[in-house]
């Protein structure tokens, strides 16, 4: 059995890292069974809870066992964890009996590209709507378009036998912010841009390039590119929010200095089984549609 | 003219199979040379893949002038219009940079 103490902070910056103890560079895990003390987590980000989720929703295919510790008296990230529904997940009941989802959370969610619709429709937008005080639907069309593309995304790029990815969003009201962290455990961005353009040197690049406006790995006949380019473009030049892209080797952050990608030094030479996307979108920089319908001009 | 209503080809416009639907409804009116009318009425957004699969690859059929001559969208909203406009953009520079 192999022991793995999770300490510090899950985030963007130790998600390298943490998944590594787990697996290798080849996805192999390193153990059949994994002992996790939970004890000494100081703080979990969603991206923390959507990796971990996908981490040991894999590991359990993979045929592992895995059990974990976590303190007797529950600490705020076993609670936050407990109250996204990571517990109910995995173990098929919460950790607390009184453990529920706040209302600044939109739980985890195992999301099929089938069902994603009616999640934004019945769930998400609700949710949004109740906090910002307008209808998230028909005044804020870039909002569904970014999660539509990511989605899209992930149908076209996992290359695995199901299209689901982990996905959870917080909203932080004191600072104006929503955060969305979907990760998937597919082939991943720079495997799909090598496929063409072998020659780039780093996964950083591979994710940049795959970000550009029409590039396109053809991963499926009809597809012309320009997903990741408009997550981009709405996200960060429109919204004034971030974008970060985790996938295999490269970690790369857009932002209002980098438009057009920044490599992070977190990934260290570890790779990342699949992709993770991380947006913030500001709430006080959004461009309401002024909801009256109109005829396009050429 | 002929109008085409999104709505009752596709429950949603986000990937590229909802787009091909519109797609074949398009071409076939403007193979004819019959003036569109493209609805979104009920549409309240969309994405890259839906307007590159049911506008852009009419780019591989007839150009761009014929389809700003016979193709007209209406009920759209701002973020619509922009993308499609900016789709086209996107190709015709492609085409260019070729």
């Amino acid at each position: 059995m192999s022991t793995i103490k999770l300490e510090g902070s899950l985030d963007v910056s130790s998600i390298h890292r943490f998944v590594n103890q787990f697996i290798d560079d080849e996805r192999s895990p390193r153990s059949n069974e994994f002992f996790v003390d939970m004890c000494s987590v100081k703080f979990v980000t969603p991206v923390g809870v959507t990796s971990l989720v996908n981490l040991l929703t894999y590991l359990g295919k993979s045929g592992c066992i895995i059990i974990v510790q976590y303190p007797d008296r529950p600490t705020e990230p076993v609670k936050y964890l407990d109250d996204c529904g990571f517990f109910s997940h995995f173990a098929g009941k919460p950790l607390r009996p009184h453990a529920k989802c706040r209302s600044t959370t939109i739980p985890l969610k195992i999301v099929g590209y089938a069902e994603y619709d009616s999640w934004l429709e019945y769930s998400v937008f609700p949710w949004l709507s109740s906090h910002l005080g307008f209808d998230i639907k028909r005044e804020w069309p870039s909002f569904y378009a970014v999660i539509g593309e990511i989605f899209n995304n992930i149908n076209d790029h996992a290359g695995l036998d199901d299209c689901i990815a982990s996905t959870i969003m917080q909203y932080f009201p004191k600072k104006n912010e929503i955060e969305i962290a979907i990760s998937d455990y597919g082939i991943g961005i720079p495997a799909r841009v090598r496929k063409v353009l072998p020659q780039l040197h780093t996964d950083g690049a591979a994710i940049i390039k795959a970000t550009e406006d029409n590039f396109s790995t053809k991963s499926t006949p009809r597809n012309r590119g320009a997903g990741l380019h408009t997550i981009i473009q709405n996200t960060v030049e429109i919204n004034g929010g971030n974008v970060t892209i985790i996938s295999g080797y490269g970690a790369v952050e857009f932002n209002q200095i980098w438009l057009k990608g920044s490599p992070l030094g977190s990934a260290g030479g570890i790779r990342y089984p699949g992709t993770l996307l991380r947006l913030v979108l500001r709430t006080d920089t959004i461009q309401r549609e002024e909801f009256y319908e109109e005829d396009m001009s050429w | 003219m002929v109008t085409i209503t999104i709505k009752h080809l596709t429950p949603r416009c986000l990937n590229n199979n909802d787009g091909h639907i519109v797609f074949d409804e398009i071409l076939r009116h403007l193979k004819k040379m019959e003036p569109i009318e493209v609805s979104f009425e009920g549409v309240y957004s969309t994405t890259s893949s839906f307007v590159n699969s049911a506008f852009i690859e009419l780019l591989e059929h007839c150009d761009f002038e014929r389809i700003k001559s016979l193709v007209r969208i209406t009920h759209s909203n701002s973020f619509i219009n922009e993308l499609i406009k900016q789709r086209f953009k996107s190709a015709q520079q492609a085409t260019l940079a070729n």
